[in-house]
C-alpha cells in the first residue's frame, strides 16, 4: 500500500513493548507484601525503569518524527 | 479576599480577555473549528500538553500515587505511547485528509452520509461523556478550593466554557491551553525544587515517604493496585488506544498548516509531558507522601486526607510554600478545567455542526455563517446540558463516565481510523458495522464493570472484571469491520456478475 507500511509496523511493536512492563508488572507483582519487611531508602530499581521506559519513548517519538519528515519529502508517509 | 479567591479571579479575567482577543481575530468556521489551521508545530504542541495534562492527570494521579504508589506508573506511560502511535500512524495523515472533523477524515475515502453522521454522533457521545465527568469533578474541586457552592462552581465553569467557545472558538482555546502548559510545567518544577529543598535529597524524600505512611515498599515496587493480568491489560490497552481515538486530541491536528507541523506538535508535546511525568512519579507523588499523608493538619477527624486524594497535590503546595503557592496551584488546576471542557466542547460543537446538522439537512441548504451559527448554539447548548447533568449526578461515582469516553474511543473511532488510513478494501457498511460493534460493545461490559454494576448499582461482583473493555470490543470492532467489508465486497461483485 505504501513505502512506509514496515518501518511503521515496527515502530507501533516498539510502543508496545516499552509500555508492556508497567501494566505487566504491575499484575504480576505484589508489592504490598513486602510493606512490612522492607524498609525504603532510596528509589527502586522499578523506579528508575519507569524513567528509562518514558525517555525510551521520547526517544521513539522524535526519531519517528524525524524519519518521517525525511520520508515526507518523498511523499511516501501516510496512505 | 483570599490568596486563592485572587488567583481565582485573575484566572477568570485573563482567559476573558484572551477569548476577547481571539475572537477578533477570526470569526470565519475554519478560525472556530481549528484556529485558521495557521499555529506552528510547537504552539499546537503546548496545547497538547494542555490538553493530555488535566486535572485527571496532575490532582487525580497524584492523588493516586498516595494510595497505591508505583502502579501509578502505567497513567504516566499511557499517553506517552497513546502520543508515540499518534504520530506514527495518524498525525500526517489526519492533517491531509480532513479539514475541521474526524468525520472529514473517515468519509474522505467512503463518502457517504449516513457514515458521516455516525462518527458525528460518536464524537458528540464521547466528548459529552468525558465533559460530564469534568464537570462534577470540577465542581467538586472548585468547591473545596475557593469554598464555592457545588452549583455556583458548575455554573461558573459551564459558563465561560460556552463564552470561549462560542466566542472564542479554537483560537482562544489553544491560547488558554499553551498558557495554562506553561503554567502546569512551571508549578510542578516549583513544587519538584522546593520538595527536595526542604527534605534535603532524593534518597531522604523517598526514606520518608515509606515511612510516613502505611504503603512502605509500595511507593517503589510494583503491585499496590493489587490487579488481575486481564484488568491490568485492559487497563493500559484501553489507555493508550482510548488517547489516540479521543476526538478532542485528534481534531488539534487541523489547526497546523501541514502534515510536518502536525507531527513535530506530537514529538513537542511529548517530550514536555514526558519532563514533567518524571517530575510527577519520581518527585512530586512521594513527596505529597511524605509531607502530606500522615501528617494530622491535612487530615480529618476520620484520619483522611481533608477533601480526598485528589487534593494531595494541592495539600502539598501548602506544606511546600504557604497560602501563596496553594492559592497558584488551585487557579492552575482551575485554568486546566476550563481548558479541557472548552476543548471538549469545540469538538462536540464542531461535529455537531458539520458532520451532523449539514449532513441531514443536505449540504448546500446549509451556508458558512449558517453553520457557524449552529456551532456557537451548540456550544451553548452542550455547556447548559453538561451543567444540568453534573447537578443531577453530583452524588454519583461519575468514574466510570472517563472510562466510557475511554473505552468508546478505542473501540470505534481507533478501529475506524486504522482501516479507513491503512486497509483499502474497508467499505461503508463494515465500517458502520464495526463501529456499531465498538459501540454497543463498549458500553454493554462498561455497564456490567466493577465501575457501574458494582459502585453504582450495588451489586456484589461485577460481570465483566475490568472498567476498560478495550482489550475485547476494539479486536472485536477490528473483526467485524473485516468481516462485513469482505461480505459487502463480494456481494457486490456478484451483483455486478
Amino acid at each position: 500500500m505504501q513505502s512506509g507500511k514496515s518501518p511503521k509496523v515496527g515502530l507501533v511493536l516498539l510502543v508496545c513493548v516499552l509500555f508492556a512492563p508497567a501494566p505487566l508488572l504491575s499484575a504480576l507483582s505484589d508489592g504490598a507484601a513486602r510493606t512490612d519487611t522492607d524498609a525504603v531508602t532510596s528509589p527502586s530499581v522499578y523506579t528508575w525503569l519507569v524513567v528509562a521506559l518514558i525517555v525510551a519513548l521520547v526517544v521513539v517519538n522524535v526519531w519517528s518524527q524525524a524519519s518521517a519528515d525525511a520520508a515526507d519529502q518523498d511523499g511516501v508517509d501516510g496512505p | 479576599m483570599s490568596i486563592a479567591s485572587f488567583c481565582f479571579v485573575v484566572t477568570v479575567i485573563v482567559t476573558l480577555l484572551i477569548t476577547a482577543v481571539a475572537g477578533r481575530r477570526g470569526q470565519r468556521r475554519a478560525d472556530l473549528y481549528a484556529a485558521g489551521g495557521k499555529l506552528k508545530g510547537w504552539q499546537n504542541g503546548l496545547a497538547i500538553t494542555g490538553d493530555f495534562l488535566s486535572a485527571t492527570t496532575v490532582l487525580g494521579i497524584t492523588g493516586l500515587y498516595v494510595g497505591s504508589g508505583w502502579d501509578t506508573a502505567i497513567f504516566y506511560l499511557a499517553p506517552l505511547a497513546g502520543l508515540t502511535l499518534m504520530l506514527v500512524l495518524v498525525a500526517g495523515p489526519m492533517r491531509r485528509l480532513g479539514r475541521y472533523t474526524l468525520g472529514d477524515v473517515m468519509t474522505s475515502r467512503l463518502d457517504d452520509g449516513r457514515l458521516r453522521v455516525f462518527i458525528g454522533v460518536n464524537a458528540v457521545g464521547i466528548s459529552l461523556a468525558y465533559l460530564l465527568a469534568q464537570m462534577v469533578g470540577a465542581g467538586t474541586l472548585i468547591s473545596l478550593l475557593f469554598g464555592l457552592d457545588f452549583t455556583a462552581a458548575v455554573a461558573i465553569v459551564g459558563s465561560l466554557m460556552a463564552t470561549y467557545v462560542a466566542v472564542g472558538g479554537m483560537l482562544a482555546a489553544t491560547w488558554v491551553q499553551m498558557v495554562k502548559a506553561v503554567l502546569l510545567a512551571g508549578a510542578v518544577v516549583l513544587l519538584s525544587v522546593l520538595a527536595l529543598a526542604r527534605i534535603g535529597s532524593l534518597g531522604s524524600l523517598y526514606a520518608r515517604a515509606g515511612s510516613a505512611s502505611g504503603l512502605g515498599h509500595v511507593i517503589v515496587v510494583p503491585g499496590g493496585m493489587h490487579l488481575s493480568l486481564f484488568s491490568s491489560l485492559s487497563l493500559g490497552f484501553g489507555m493508550v488506544l482510548g488517547f489516540v481515538g479521543l476526538p478532542h486530541l485528534l481534531i488539534r491536528f487541523f489547526t497546523v498548516g501541514n502534515a510536518r507541523d502536525a507531527r513535530r506538535s506530537v514529538s513537542f508535546a511529548t517530550t514536555l509531558i514526558a519532563l514533567i511525568n518524571i517530575l510527577l512519579f519520581v518527585v512530586v507523588g512521594p513527596a505529597a507522601v511524605a509531607l502530606v499523608t500522615g501528617n494530622p493538619h491535612y487530615a480529618d477527624a476520620a484520619g483522611h486526607l481533608k477533601g480526598g486524594v485528589n487534593m494531595a497535590t494541592v495539600h502539598l503546595a501548602d506544606a511546600l510554600g504557604g497560602e501563596w503557592l496553594t492559592g497558584i496551584v488551585a487557579a492552575i488546576a482551575f485554568s486546566t478545567i476550563l481548558a479541557v471542557v472548552a476543548g471538549l466542547t469545540i469538538a462536540a460543537s464542531s461535529a455537531t455542526a458539520h458532520d451532523v446538522v449539514k449532513t441531514l439537512i443536505r449540504p448546500r441548504a446549509l451556508t458558512e455563517n449558517g453553520e457557524v451559527l449552529v456551532f456557537r448554539l451548540t456550544a451553548v447548548v452542550i455547556s447548559l446540558l453538561a451543567m444540568g447533568l453534573a447537578l443531577v449526578f453530583q452524588h454519583e461515582n461519575v468514574a466510570f463516565l472517563s472510562a466510557l469516553a475511554f473505552g468508546i474511543a478505542a473501540s470505534t473511532n481507533f478501529p475506524l481510523l486504522m482501516l479507513v488510513l491503512y486497509w483499502p478494501r474497508l467499505t461503508t457498511a463494515g465500517a458502520l458495522a464495526g463501529g456499531l460493534v465498538g459501540l454497543v460493545g463498549s458500553v454493554t461490559l462498561i455497564v456490567l464493570s466493577p465501575a457501574v454494576w458494582v459502585k453504582l448499582f450495588h451489586f456484589p461482583a461485577p460481570v465483566f472484571p475490568s472498567d476498560y473493555p478495550a482489550l475485547v470490543t476494539a479486536p472485536l470492532a477490528f473483526a467485524t469491520a473485516v468481516l462485513v467489508s469482505l461480505w459487502s465486497a463480494n456481494s457486490v461483485a456478484d451483483n455486478r456478475a
